[in-house]
Formats: structure tokens, sequence, C-alpha cells
């Protein structure tokens, strides 16, 4: 099985069941949920299928492909099926891919769950909101979502309630990794191997991770349990019909607001309409606003589903810095996983001492590449040209080692997604314009967690530490622009995902996040995903929308 | 290969690259490994930045005064880049970025370094896989989670 499997022929659902807008880590787990309980499923993809072949890591020029046509940062990248993003009212770009399996495609693969007290911000912390389910609604998911794709690690961490055996062991520490845990015990700190998404072992017909490193450039042997590789080969077996290179311009209504379809350009530009009587949005935390406010009919004059203003605010990228630690002995740090082969959860929770709400997590990662060393992780700590330049380079390669900081940044209306007055993608459809700035808590607690993490390095046994305050101004998580909850004055999804304003119009991405948690947000997105799937085909004969006689 | 460089400013450009990675051992430098020819292409490329490249060459040249920026010695020629780093630093940072990108993307100085000189796929590398000992101390700590009211 793997990628290859697009080849499969598909039907070709002139009726489908149910649109879904958006191939990636959401928009893959809930076609592949609802087509596996026999429904007709149409996805339109702005993106095409990557060939594993194509992907950078089986190149000499990996390290210049990271920088140019595979940045993370679709401003830098400009392929075909990118849209620009006009970021000048924000000092932070925000990273996203567009393929068939999405940001999965470049993801670093760090698979934290959400804790309890997550879904319960509000009621513990006075801040933000409570979400409208608990941890142990989602829990199934999560366990559902985790054996789906495969997931390494290891069971017993004592910060976080139990989970089910994960699929494979975890992914290999290194020497780095090992000289970093031990200085967390030396602290007394909490430290335990990540859950990632990478499959230590083969699993689901997949091979085992061979410790390659770049993971942010795509898997090319399917080892990380990026979308692409999970559920889409099985989502297209089960009939799914993925059509890639169509971007979606406007969901529909009829004359009296009912939803209706979508209306996008295919492949060849042409403009086509896909009806069907329940659509899911699946396009992130940028691309789902813009795609409602891009939506405006009568009904509906401020964009779909707006209809309290809420579509495009409260933005939560995570408040995200870094510190480097130079050691002095060769620990290989080149070999493994780049991102986050073990973390730490010491300062998870709030302590009102610290002088900010709510936390973070420390998440050890290695450097992957001569280049990258070269450059370092801001122009600040480059290492020097010149005469002294190879000694320099000598005492750094193999010998450093990343302890990134993860905040929780709060919702925040001014923190927003709107429609660029004046911008367009290739197709002229309006472009977003992002605003973005860090809170004065989310700053402080950057403060905190940089000071701790050059703590954690120098217990470790770093001869030199280099603060990378802001890391690279990029928004690496995209949340909260179309958030769930109870109140329809104040959401713009109700707890299961659907539009309070728009019935059968769903949203599965991470714009539905009412909170950020101080990690990483794709298990969530995914568990969030297929539990809205569930309720679709739990209630779908009175959503109006069941079976007519025919399935 | 398209080229955006006359042939005196491919010169200095050499001459430049090779002061930033000088050669070391048996190692050439960045001018001796063709990494010029690999920054010119990536300009040429991207015609955004082509202003400032040429601009902060013909910099150097300036800088360099009645004598050409090549026939200079070793340490003259580190002062005037120093200049040029304190008077261009936009273009400076793009200079030493490519400089550093080109050079250590090739095989043979990957493989002076240790490594196979051969793209992360299909060898990866091979590693002890995670040793559960490591956890003693942290599974004597009991659970310490928040707990939340239902």
């Amino acid at each position: 099985m793997g990628h290859t499997d697009q080849a499969t022929a598909t039907p070709h659902w002139s009726q489908p069941d149910v649109l879904i807008i958006g191939a990636g880590a959401s928009g893959a787990a809930s076609a592949w949920r609802l087509a596996s309980a026999g429904l007709r499923v149409v996805c339109l993809e702005q993106g095409d299928w990557v060939a594993p072949e194509s992907l950078a890591g089986n190149g000499p020029d990996w390290e210049h492909r990271r920088l140019t046509n595979f940045h993370p940062d679709p401003n830098v990248r400009q392929l075909p099926a990118d849209y620009p993003i006009n970021v000048s009212g924000s000092a932070y770009s925000p990273l996203m891919f567009n393929a068939v399996g999405g940001s999965t495609l470049h993801w670093s693969a760090h698979f934290p769950r959400f804790h309890p007290s997550d879904f319960r911000v509000r009621s513990l912390d006075g801040v933000g909101d409570d979400w409208p389910l608990t941890y142990d609604e989602l829990e199934p998911y999560y366990d559902l979502n985790d054996r789906m794709i495969g997931v390494s690690g290891i069971n017993g961490d004592p910060a976080h309630p139990p989970r089910s055996p994960r699929q494979t062991p975890p992914i290999p520490l290194g020497p780095l990794g090992e000289t970093i845990a031990r200085g967390f015990d030396r602290l007394g700190w909490h430290w335990w191997p990540s859950d990632s998404a990478i499959i230590s072992a083969p699993y689901g017909g997949r091979h085992a991770c061979n410790n390659c490193g770049p993971c942010p450039l795509g898997c090319p042997i399917g080892a990380s349990s990026s979308a692409e590789a999970t559920y889409w080969p099985l989502a297209v077996r089960l009939g799914v019909e993925l059509r890639t290179n169509c971007r979606v311009r406007e969901i529909t209504v009829d004359r009296h607001g009912r939803l209706q379809g979508a209306l996008y350009y295919d492949a060849t530009g042409q403009l086509q309409e896909q009806t069907a009587p329940i659509v899911i949005v699946a396009c992130n935390g940028v691309g789902t606003p813009r795609l409602l406010l891009n939506s405006r009919s009568r009904h509906f004059p401020d964009g779909l589903a707006n209809h309290n203003g809420v579509v495009g605010k409260n933005l939560m990228y995570h408040a995200i810095a870094g510190v480097l630690g130079v050691f002095a002995e060769d620990l290989e740090s080149y070999k493994g996983p780049s991102a986050a082969c073990i973390f730490s959860n010491e300062f998870y929770e709030t302590d009102e001492r610290r002088g900010f709400v709510r936390g973070y997590q420390l998440q050890i990662s290695r450097q992957s590449g001569p280049v990258s060393t070269a450059l370092g992780v801001n122009p600040a700590h480059r290492v020097p040209w010149g005469r002294d330049h190879h000694a320099a380079f000598a005492s750094r390669f193999g010998r450093t080692g990343v302890i990134g900081v993860t905040g929780e940044d709060l919702p925040e209306a001014c923190n927003e997604v709107v429609l660029d007055p004046l911008l367009t993608d290739a197709h002229g459809i309006p472009a977003p314009l992002v605003r973005y700035r860090l809170s004065e808590n989310s700053l402080a607690m950057l403060d905190h967690g940089v000071a701790r993490a050059t703590e954690a390095l120098e217990a470790s046994g770093a001869v030199e530490t280099i603060v990378n305050a802001s890391a690279q101004k990029v928004g690496w998580h995209l949340l909260g622009t179309c958030r769930m909850g109870d109140d329809s004055s104040r959401a713009v999804v109700d707890r299961w995902g659907q539009a309070h304003s728009v019935p059968n119009l769903f949203i599965v991405d991470g714009s539905t996040f009412v909170t950020s948690a101080g990690t990483n947000p794709t298990t969530t997105i995914q568990a969030l995903a297929l539990r809205t799937a569930d309720y679709i085909l739990r209630e779908r004969a009175n959503l109006g929308a069941g079976p007519k006689g025919d399935a | 290969m398209t080229t955006i460089l006359t042939g005196a400013e491919h010169a200095l450009l050499t001459a430049a690259v090779s002061r930033i990675v000088p050669a070391h051992g048996t190692l050439p430098s960045a001018g001796d490994l063709g990494v010029p020819a690999t920054i010119a292409a990536a300009f040429a490329q991207t015609p955004s930045l082509r202003r400032t490249f040429l601009d902060g060459l013909q910099a150097i040249d300036l800088a360099s005064g009645d004598q050409d920026f090549p026939a200079r010695s070793a340490d003259e020629q580190d002062a005037i880049l120093r200049t040029v780093e304190a008077t261009h630093p936009v273009f400076f940072t793009l200079l030493v970025d490519h400089t550093y990108r080109g050079y250590y993307a090739l095989p043979i100085v990957q493989r002076a370094l240790g490594l196979s000189g051969e793209p992360p796929q299909p060898r990866g590398y091979t590693m002890a896989p995670f040793d559960p000992a490591l956890l003693t101390i942290q599974r004597q700590r009991a659970p310490f989670w928040r707990q939340v009211k239902e």
C-alpha cells in the first residue's frame, strides 16, 4: 500500500452525500470515516498528490529546497497550489502546505494529546473559554486516530492520563536526546519520550522510519503518519472521489439561505459547481475563514456562518521560542527525526507565581544537516565566516540541540484573518490578510520558558546557549478562527462542529479550537474530525440529508 | 547554466567566497569548489534579489580601491569584506548564506565531515532503539496532571 493507491479507479459521484473541502489532516480523517460507513464522499483539494520520489529528502539539494520550493511559508514557496497571504499587518507568517495530505506533508509529527485541563481553561484559570466537550468525550477518537495512523511512544507518562498502548516504540533518542534527558533528571523535572506520528517499526503495511532526519520535507518512505500516507489510500479505496487541483471559490446557499454546495475552479481553470446536502470545510485556520468570508450572499452578507462577526477572529498560532545548546562532544545530532524526540510538561499548567496564566511544553529537537548548522537558527548566531570558520563549524556540527518552548496563546479578537481588499490568488479569489501579535501573557510565558530551557541545557552540559527569542516569526499552528461553543452569539460552530447559522455546514480543521493548549494540535484536530464524522453518520436522517432510498 | 555575471564579477565573487569559507586541510575553499556558479544561478532565478546582489558586488569592488579585489592579499580581502559587511548588511547576509548553502551541500564537503555525502534517503541512519531504562527516575514520579471536575 502507500501513495500509489491514488491510481485506484474511483466512481464519479455527481450526487455525493457529503462534500469535503480540503484534503489535509482533518479532511482525510473525516473522508475515511464517512466512506467506511458507506457514504458517497467527494473531496476538493486545491493542491495535488506529491509523489514520494519527488520529495526533497531524495536529492542532494534537500537543504536548499527547504529554503525555496519546499519552504513551509507559502509566501516564500509560491507554488501554483498556494495562495498569497498578506502578512503586512503582522510580524508572523503562517505556515501551511497545499497538497493531498496538507500541512502534514511538512510537519514534524510531534503528536501529543491535549490534557483534560485544556478543555476547561475558563473554569480553571478564568481566561479564554471552556470547550463544549471534555477530554473523556474525545478520548475514544484520540485512540481511534492513533490506531488508524500509527503513533510511536511509551505508556506511563505521569504528566498525562494513561493512554492506550502506542502502536510502535518511541523514536530513538540518540546521544543528544539521552544527554538532555539526563539534564532534566538532574533538575528533577519531568521529561518523557514523545508521542510521534512516525512509526518506529513497520505498521499498517508501511515501512519503519530509518532516522534520516528532515521530517518537515515530507517522508519519502511513508514512515511519517501523514494524511497522504495513512487515511488517503484507505479513503480512496473505499470510493472517496478526491478531485485535486480544484480550488473552491465559495460555498453556496439557495435563495432561502439553505446550504447548496460549492463553486470551484477545476484543474483546467473551468468553473464547476458541486452540490451536496452536507458540506465539511477542512481548509485550516486561515483557509477556512477565508473561504467563509468569500462566501457572501443575501442571507450571509458578511460571509457564510458569520452571523455574529466571529469568523476569522481569535487566531492562535502558539507562542514559540527556542534555545540552542552547543555541546563539547559529538552527539550525532543530525541523526534521527528532527523534532521533539522527548518533551517536558513540567511547566504545562498554571502556576500564578510565574507571572502568567496557562503554560507551555518544552520540546527537545535536533538539527539536521550541515547547511542548517552553518546558517544557525537565526542570522545572529550563524557560524562566523572567515579564518575561524572551519573551527567554529566543527564546534557545532553534530553537537547542537534545541529546546523549543511551545506556549498556549489565548484567544483574542484582535488576532484575526480578514479578506485583503486588493490581493488575490491566481484565480482572482480574494486572499487573506492576517493580523497577529503576542499578548503580554504570552511574552511573559516565553521569557519564563526561555529561562527554563537555558537552565535545562546547562544542566545537560551545554557549553554555550543561544536564545532564539521568538522562533523565526512564523505561525506554526492555525487555530481558533471559527471557534466552537454552545452559545451561538459567541461561537461559529456547535460542539459537533456544525455551523450555528447554517445547518449541514461543518468545520473540522483547527479553526474550531476554543483555546490552543501549550502543545501541538494535529492529534486533537483529527480526533475532532472523526467525532464530527460520527455525528453526521448518527444524525444524518435528522439533518435532512439522510438516505433517499438509493443508498 | 544561465549567468548574470561578467567575467570580472565572477572573479570577484570567487575571491570573496574563498575568504568566507577558506581552504582547510585537504578541503578546498568555496571558490575552488564551484560555489560561485551555484550562487550566480540562484540569483539568476530570483530577479527580486539580483539588484541587492549586484550592488553588493560593486560595493566590494569600490571598497577595493585602486587594486582589484582578487589581486589583494587575504588579509586585505578580509578587511574589505568586513567593511562591506558593515555598510551592506543585507547583501552580506545573502552572500554568506548562499555561500554556506552551496558549500555544505557538496558531497565532497559532507564526506570531509564524516557523512556519507548522500541525500537523507534512502540510506537514513542506524540508531540504537529507545532504552526504557532511561525512564527509571521519571517512573518514580506520581501522576501529576491537573485534575478536572466534570
